[in-house]
């Protein structure tokens, strides 16, 4: 049996899984839901209702999504997302592929074989436009339990390129937990961090990388072309090992700068610039008015604050333990 | 003389080495000196002259003061007026 928490009001529900999981399904029972937009699955924060008939998709998913449960496709679904076939090789020239978002149509088609990453776009997509119920911020997270033994998590935000998936991938090899490689999802009521472990996005370099580094991971085949360059999706831990269940609070934040042949340099950074870099970061902050000041205000009272321009990921991860144990502030 | 008043409410937080200010109505978060904080939170609707208001930092600091309190007005977080 498995865990996960999905966050209702003030508290924090945790419920066992005891549904049966995406790897319970042939792949042919997944492809015949993919074809009629009738898979359900529990990927916190959401319960997405899935639809795809793409060439490789259901088999992606499988790979990614293989221990996370199915949900009832008849049940409440906060997001339903297909990626459909759009134009026609007689009418139109080259067919391509365009996400519906509960039924629009937001963003401009994207080429056939560009289905998985659509699909991860998509969901993100949903939370930093719908979630506003937590505080969004394009951030990675790491969970960790600090020197005091309490559940603890290190921010990681940035600008694309600055080397968080690929930095949270590898810390995954060491005492840290993944929350996210893409969003860190705010409580402004209760200053905790809500937990979405999915599958990291690595990019160019960084799939030989990773894939070197964790030869027995799965990933999803690279897709090339698309509009962040090659992409390839690497397996979340099973929800089992993740997390123990609860909320960690932020205790470092973290700005990773990967540069290429830079020598590692770890700098503390005042708090109100790094509050000012990560407010930056947030794609709803404006919405929560004073509320988020002072949610904001009260996260980085609580948490060390650095900047860490690296290029060789061992001496970043080495720094990060270090951090990691060091005593928090109270 | 040209004096100073807030427009609409301000939050200040001051950390250990800097200071936030929050302006309430735009929701513009700007980063200042802690002595500007200072300044700032004994600011109100009532108009300040600047010389009165800068005149509390070090002389130092009074340069810089007076750049940010222009932003701050240029944002309309700050109203100037005749005083």
């Amino acid at each position: 049996m498995g865990f996960c928490t999905r966050s209702k009001g003030d508290a924090v529900v945790t419920r066992p899984m005891t549904a049966p999981t995406l790897a319970s399904l042939s792949l042919k029972e997944i492809k015949s839901r993919l074809r009629r937009s009738r898979l359900a699955l529990d990927i916190p924060p959401y319960r997405p209702i899935i639809g795809c008939r793409e060439p490789g998709f259901a088999e992606a998913l499988l790979a990614m999504y293989h221990d996370y449960p199915l949900t009832e496709a008849q049940g409440f679904h906060e997001v339903s997302l297909e990626m459909l076939h759009w134009g026609s090789v007689w009418r139109f020239g080259r067919r391509q592929l365009r996400l519906g978002v509960n039924g629009n149509f937001p963003f401009n088609p994207l080429p056939l074989g560009q289905a998985y990453p659509m699909f991860e776009w998509g969901l993100n997509w949903c939370i930093t436009n719908y979630l506003h119920e937590r505080i969004t911020f394009h951030s990675a997270g790491l969970g960790y339990v600090d020197a005091e033994n309490r559940p603890a998590a290190i921010m990681l935000p940035g600008v694309p390129g600055a080397g968080k998936s690929t930095l949270t991938a590898a810390a995954l090899e060491r005492r840290f937990t993944l929350l996210s490689d893409e969003l860190c999802l705010l409580s402004p009521e209760l200053g905790t961090l809500l937990p979405i472990p999915r599958p990291i996005s690595l990019k160019d370099a960084s799939i030989e990388l990773i894939g070197a580094r964790q030869p027995d991971a799965r990933m999803t085949s690279p897709v090339r072309d698309t509009t962040k360059g090659t992409v390839a999706h690497l397996q979340p831990p099973p929800p089992t090992a993740i997390d123990n269940l609860v909320e960690p609070v932020a205790r470092l934040l973290v700005f990773p700068r990967y540069q290429r042949g830079a020598r590692l340099a770890c700098q503390p950074l005042p708090t109100g610039q790094a509050m000012l870099r990560l407010a930056d970061q947030s794609f709803n902050l404006h919405l929560h008015g004073e509320t988020g000041f002072i949610a904001l205000v009260r996260l980085m009272e609580g948490v060390r604050t650095f900047e860490l321009e690296y290029s060789d990921l061992d001496s970043a991860l080495d720094c990060l333990e270090r951090l990691a144990a060091e005593a928090p502030l109270q | 003389m040209l004096a100073i008043k807030t427009q609409g409410t301000l939050r200040i937080h001051v950390f250990s080495e800097d200071a936030v200010l929050f302006h309430v109505p735009s929701g513009t978060l700007s980063r200042i000196t802690r002595p500007l904080a200072g300044l700032l939170q004994g600011l109100g609707p009532e108009p300040r002259p600047i010389k009165e208001v800068l005149a509390v930092l070090p002389a130092n600091d009074r340069h810089a003061a007076r750049e940010v309190l222009a932003r701050l007005v240029a944002d309309g977080i700050l109203h100037e007026v005749e005083g």
